[in-house]
């Protein structure tokens, strides 16, 4: 008798090698073709073409903790909120902006006079006023509300309106950056009086916001969906909204979120999963669209005291690094390696962008390790004797991944480094809390570059009060670049200026930069016209969705 | 009624005549046991590569001479990490066993030693927390101390103290009043000493057995813990943690590391509880003394 | 009952004992205002003694303020709701499954012998030491890439669909009840069909069935039911790798997400809940088995 139980394991065993073994596809032939790098990343889908009753959509990075315009600046809420709430400027696939709710303005040095769109009503009926967009606008700079996103609004006097329809902005010094910044979820425009009415509980399940935009929050079940429901009063009659219901689904798992995928029970979603990156590119249940992505995965020096905070240590950790592997196993080529922490795909294609382009031309090319180089680095000062920490959110695979392949080339190099997984309310606190960073030493953060400026970037990590400058970095000559970019009116210059910080700044290797992934966008192959590109945080998506 | 009398003791006869083979198995369940254990040991001296070394190249690669198992999402050779990981998945349930095993032991001692309202309360205590799953204490514990091992340890080592005291109770009443324990009593020789001399010794087989019998489930309950990413970090090549490390690979065909180790979880398991059942009866045939 | 409000007072002193400021968690990892904090403070009355705090919590509870999750921002009475039906489903479909095929083939294996009972042993000695989550993941990696019969995500819409995507997680948590109740029904059945009476009611020439139902059965439940309360505890304690494993919206995965997320009014939500579960079981089971067999009654506990 308990000889057959032993003979029946064995059985078990070997059906289970065979469902292994048949399952791996190891580095055979057919897989090294899932391994090129994509030739047709793209900016925008085939647009849809009929109406859609619904679809389910899913957000890979949970629940958000917020839809209140000011209070967010992330992943899921900004999938879900730019839909429902418009900013004045409208973004594009192309990261290019047209108008939105402002229709035209003009801009002085110190002002911004913009002109309101008229007939545009809220979802609850209601018509947009200029004092509900100095409103919304203000709420960014009211303490109560407790904004993030006050960086953009620093040079701002005042905010009035000045006509029905007039909306007038008053700078103390030019700012460059605050034009460009109507473009995202700062710009948003809301119902004030509505949201003033709310206090504390706005923008959360039991009060969503009310905005102008092409779908409205019909239903917020915490925990498990979120409903928008398209409006048929919305001012665009050249993006009317073709999907009647979206349904938003929370899943983080990727497997979960895979299998979804693949048996069609969820329509989309935006950052497939890496991890599943051959099956969704071989599957005919629908396809995976790559397109542009300003998204960044650097290593930052937690604090002034750590090791790495040494300029030759971070600049040893640079050389180690094998971008191209990482590129390779992480992002299955789609990716692309980057030479400094804000990337080239976020240069935009104004009169900037050639300058930023040949600055960063001129960084040396970091795709491929240089151990050696590396080792006299860190002979130079010493490897430290302890061994570091590495910190990254919990529950992402890809990234343990690529923070494993880090951990090998430091060891290589002599610098050891324990990881430590966080629970992400725990990882999020290391960016707002200089307490909690004191005891990791470096941080793998995943980032994104909102408008396609660097300088937008730029000034949350050079100056020496920037808010994730967390080295004491210290250069009076970089603080004076920044602002003078801040405050010019012409791009060119502004470029200009900029990349003098830059120069100095990359030197000193304050973060080390790994590289940028495609946007990878699933969609189910009854639906298409969604953007590809990583802009569609802050684009009403959804309403370019339509029967393929 | 003879002749069904007849049919029943056949059976019977069929029975233990494959005794034998299940002798077989134990012993072959005792050779895996003690293999694990070996790895556990000299696990890092044995294993053909270091289980943090990768191999950057060679992501997910299928058995060959070089990978006898293939590799996993960062080329780390699967075979290695299996063998290395013997010593933090078996370490932790004995760990959480053996503490169990103390407590449990203190308790049921004491109880039988005390008597009144001590021996009550240990009762009560007992039969309360008896059944009461050790996943969810575990579970708790990491979200009061946050992840790592340590207070999923001590919570299944709670947790599995009443399995171990229970059949402690009866047992250490019974030593208790046995006449000899008694002559050392009215000796004079203190209690602390009478139990620390006699009475455990004497219980020590069937503590030992309780080990063993429950080493298996504490092993399936850490993990379950490491499963659920409230136990060990990576890298560790802690079985449960490869199991969930290995989850988005196999939607994406490539089961291998999370199959290898459930398995290799369900072999060790299937080894000590085969072991302990046997260990469990031979106590049982002994009669309880 | 006493073990209650016992548990009740350990569970709310976890808050306490866990290390930080509970104040920060609230705040979700934004920056961290110090008059923000202090309102905090203020609000939640966490600088009050131990059991004022203690008291206005239970006195709450018992008035149904389950009180608030930090992490999903939300009160803990909503997130409960949608999510007890999918994990009673969970746990009945798993119930159903060991009624049947445990105490079925148990049954079967006891009463009929030779090659049935043979089966029936050799699988349940493996599938005994088949936990949840590898079961889940046999399963996911079968179900997810060679064949489609069964959704492997997910809880589904409305009864029939959610039986459907339910029978894999329902498989992954029963499966290792099923050998355990199956080997103690069998041994049960076995010893039941050599014990005398039964010997004495055969001879009287009682028909078999009659004889099974009313003295084999009936006598052999004892220790099933001994083993049902142990299990059911088990189960719950099994929805939430199961839960977590398939992405389905449960008490079980909702326990192990607050869990990582250290967002402890959650938690000490569920913890009681598990405790008052298991008590009212373990008192439902005990009456059962007085019912069943008085002499139970009789026999006490410390044996």
């Amino acid at each position: 008798m308990m000889l057959r139980k032993t003979t029946a394991l064995l059985t078990v065993t070997a059906a289970v090698t065979l469902v292994a073994g048949c399952g791996g596809n190891g580095n055979s032939g057919e897989s090294t073709k899932a391994m090129e790098p994509p030739t047709d990343a793209s900016a925008t889908t085939p647009p849809g073409k009929g109406p859609v009753d619904s679809i389910n959509w899913a957000l890979s990075s949970g629940e958000p903790t917020t839809l209140d315009p000011v209070k967010t600046g992330d992943y899921s809420p900004n999938t879900v909120l730019m839909n429902v709430c418009e900013p004045l400027l409208r973004m594009n696939a192309d990261y290019s902006t047209s108008p939105g709710l402002a229709e035209s303005w003009t801009q002085t040095p110190t002002s911004i006079v913009y002109k309101l769109r008229p007939g545009v009503k809220f979802s609850n009926g209601k018509p947009m006023t200029a004092d509900d967009v100095a409103g919304s606008l203000k709420r960014n700079m009211d303490p109560a509300t407790d904004p993030i996103n006050g960086d953009f609004f620093t040079s701002v006097k005042s905010i009035d309106a000045t006509g029905p329809l007039e909306v007038t902005v008053t700078m103390n010094k030019p700012d460059i950056l605050f034009a460009e910044g109507m473009s995202t979820e700062f710009g948003d425009i809301v119902d004030v009086a509505d949201a003033t009415a709310a206090g504390a509980s706005y923008g959360t399940a039991s009060h969503p916001p009310i905005c102008t935009g092409p779908y409205k929050v019909a239903s917020w079940n915490a925990g498990s969906s979120i409903t928008l429901q398209a409006r048929d009063d919305y001012w665009d009659t050249k993006l009317q909204p073709m999907v009647k219901t979206v349904n938003f689904k929370f899943l983080e798992d990727t497997s979960t979120l895979t299998s979804a995928l693949l048996s069609g029970e969820i329509d989309g979603t935006y950052e497939a999963p890496s991890t599943s990156f051959d099956t969704l590119q071989k599957t005919d249940a629908g396809k995976l669209y790559l397109g542009p992505s300003t998204q960044v995965f650097n290593l930052s020096p937690a604090n002034p005291e750590t090791p790495m905070a040494k300029t030759e240590l971070a600049q040893a950790l640079d050389k180690a690094i094998d971008r191209a592997a990482i590129v390779k196993n992480v992002w299955h080529g789609a990716g692309t390696p980057n030479r400094a922490v804000i990337p080239p795909s976020s240069f935009g294609k104004g009169p900037g962008a050639a300058v930023f382009q040949k600055a960063y031309d001129a960084l040396p090319d970091n795709s491929r390790p240089d151990i050696e180089g590396a080792k006299a680095l860190v002979a130079k000062v010493g490897a430290p004797s302890k061994t570091m920490t590495l910190a990254l959110p919990a529950g992402d695979q890809s990234q343990l991944q690529i923070a494993t392949f880090v951990q090998a080339s430091a060891k290589s190099i002599g610098l050891n480094f324990d990881l430590k997984q966080m629970p992400a309310t725990e990882f999020s606190s290391l960016f707002y809390d200089a307490s909690k960073r004191k005891d990791v030493d470096l941080v793998l953060s995943a980032g994104y570059v909102e408008v396609p400026d660097p300088l937008s970037y730029a000034i949350l990590l050079f100056p020496k009060d920037a808010l994730f400058n967390w080295t004491g970095f210290d250069n009076p000559q970089v603080d004076a670049d920044i602002a003078k970019a801040r405050q010019e009116t012409d791009p060119a210059a502004s470029a200009r200026a900029y990349v003098d910080a830059q120069a100095i700044w990359e030197a000193q290797k304050q973060r080390v930069p790994i590289g940028t992934p495609y946007e990878r966008l699933f969609m189910n192959k009854r639906i298409t016209g969604a953007p590809a590109s990583f802009a569609y945080i802050n684009m009403p998506w959804a309403a370019m969705i339509g029967a393929s | 009624m003879s002749a069904i009398a007849l049919a029943g003791s056949t059976r019977v006869r069929r029975v233990t005549g494959r005794l034998g083979s299940a002798n077989v198995a134990v012993a072959a369940a005792a050779v895996v046991a003690v293999l694990f254990i070996l790895l556990a040991i000299f696990g890092p001296l044995v294993a053909p590569h270091d289980p943090t070394e990768l191999d950057q190249l060679n992501i997910f690669a299928s058995p060959s001479p070089a990978h006898l198992l293939g590799t996993d999402d960062t080329g780390r050779d699967l075979l290695s990490r299996l063998i290395c990981g013997a010593r933090p998945s078996l370490a932790a349930p004995a760990v959480v066993m053996v503490l169990a095993g103390a407590v449990g032991t203190v308790l049921a001692v004491s109880a039988a030693w005390f008597g009144g309202w001590w021996d009550a309360s240990v009762a009560r205590f007992l039969d309360l927390l008896f059944g009461f799953p050790g996943l969810i204490l575990a579970i708790v514990a990491a979200a009061v101390f946050g992840s790592g091992l340590v207070a999923p340890v001590i919570a299944l080592s709670i947790a599995n103290v009443p399995y171990v005291a229970r059949i402690l109770r009866p047992a250490a009443l019974r030593e208790r009043n046995l006449p000899y324990i008694e002559a050392l009593v009215v000796q004079g020789q203190s209690p602390w000493r009478i139990c620390l001399r006699h009475v455990v010794p004497n219980l020590g087989p069937l503590i030992v057995t309780q080990i063993v019998v429950g080493f298996g489930y504490a092993m399936l309950d850490i993990a379950a813990v490491s499963f659920l990413g409230l136990g060990l970090q990576p890298p560790s090549p802690e079985w449960g943690l490869m199991v969930a490390n290995g989850k988005p690979a196999i939607v994406d065909g490539n089961p291998a590391q999370s199959l290898y180790a459930a398995l290799t979880i369900v072999l060790a398991v299937v080894a000590f509880n085969v072991i302990g059942e046997r260990v469990s009866q031979q106590l049982l045939a002994k009669g309880a003394r | 009952m006493l073990t209650l409000v016992v548990a009740s007072v350990v569970i709310y002193g976890l808050l306490f004992i866990s290390p930080g400021d509970p104040a920060t968690l609230l705040v979700g990892g934004g920056k961290p205002n110090p008059e923000v904090v202090a309102r905090i403070h203020q609000e939640y009355h966490l600088d009050d003694p131990f059991f004022s705090q203690y008291g206005r919590w239970a006195t709450g509870v018992l008035r149904g303020d389950l009180g608030r999750s930090m992490a999903y921002r939300d009160d803990v009475s909503h997130l409960l709701l949608g999510r007890i039906p999918n994990t009673l489903l969970l746990v009945l479909f798993a119930g159903v499954l060991i009624v049947i095929f445990g105490i079925g083939g148990g049954t079967l294996a006891g009463l009929r012998g030779g090659r049935v009972e043979t089966a029936v042993t050799v699988g349940s000695s493996v599938a005994m030491a088949f936990p949840t989550f590898v079961v889940a993941v046999f399963l996911i990696a079968i179900f997810s890439t060679q064949l489609s019969w069964f959704p492997v995500f997910g809880a589904g819409q409305g009864l029939g669909d959610k039986l459907w995507h339910l029978t894999l997680p329902a498989i992954s948590l029963a499966l290792a009840y099923i050998a355990w109740v199956a080997r103690v029904t069998q041994v049960s059945v076995r010893g039941e069909l050599g014990s005398e009476h039964v010997d004495a009611a055969r001879s009287r020439g009682l028909p078999n069935r009659w004889i099974v139902r009313r003295h084999v059965l009936r006598n052999a439940s004892p220790p099933i039911l001994a083993v049902s309360g142990l299990m059911i505890a088990g189960l719950f304690a099994g929805t939430a790798v199961a839960e977590e494993a398939f992405g389905i919206d449960g008490i079980g995965s909702l326990l192990v997400d607050s869990a990582a997320k250290q967002d402890l009014a959650v938690v000490q939500i569920l913890s009681l809940m598990m405790v008052a579960a298991f008590v009212v079981v373990n008192t439902v089971v005990d009456v059962v088995n007085v019912a069943l067999d008085p002499r139970q009654a009789v026999k006490g506990r410390d044996s």
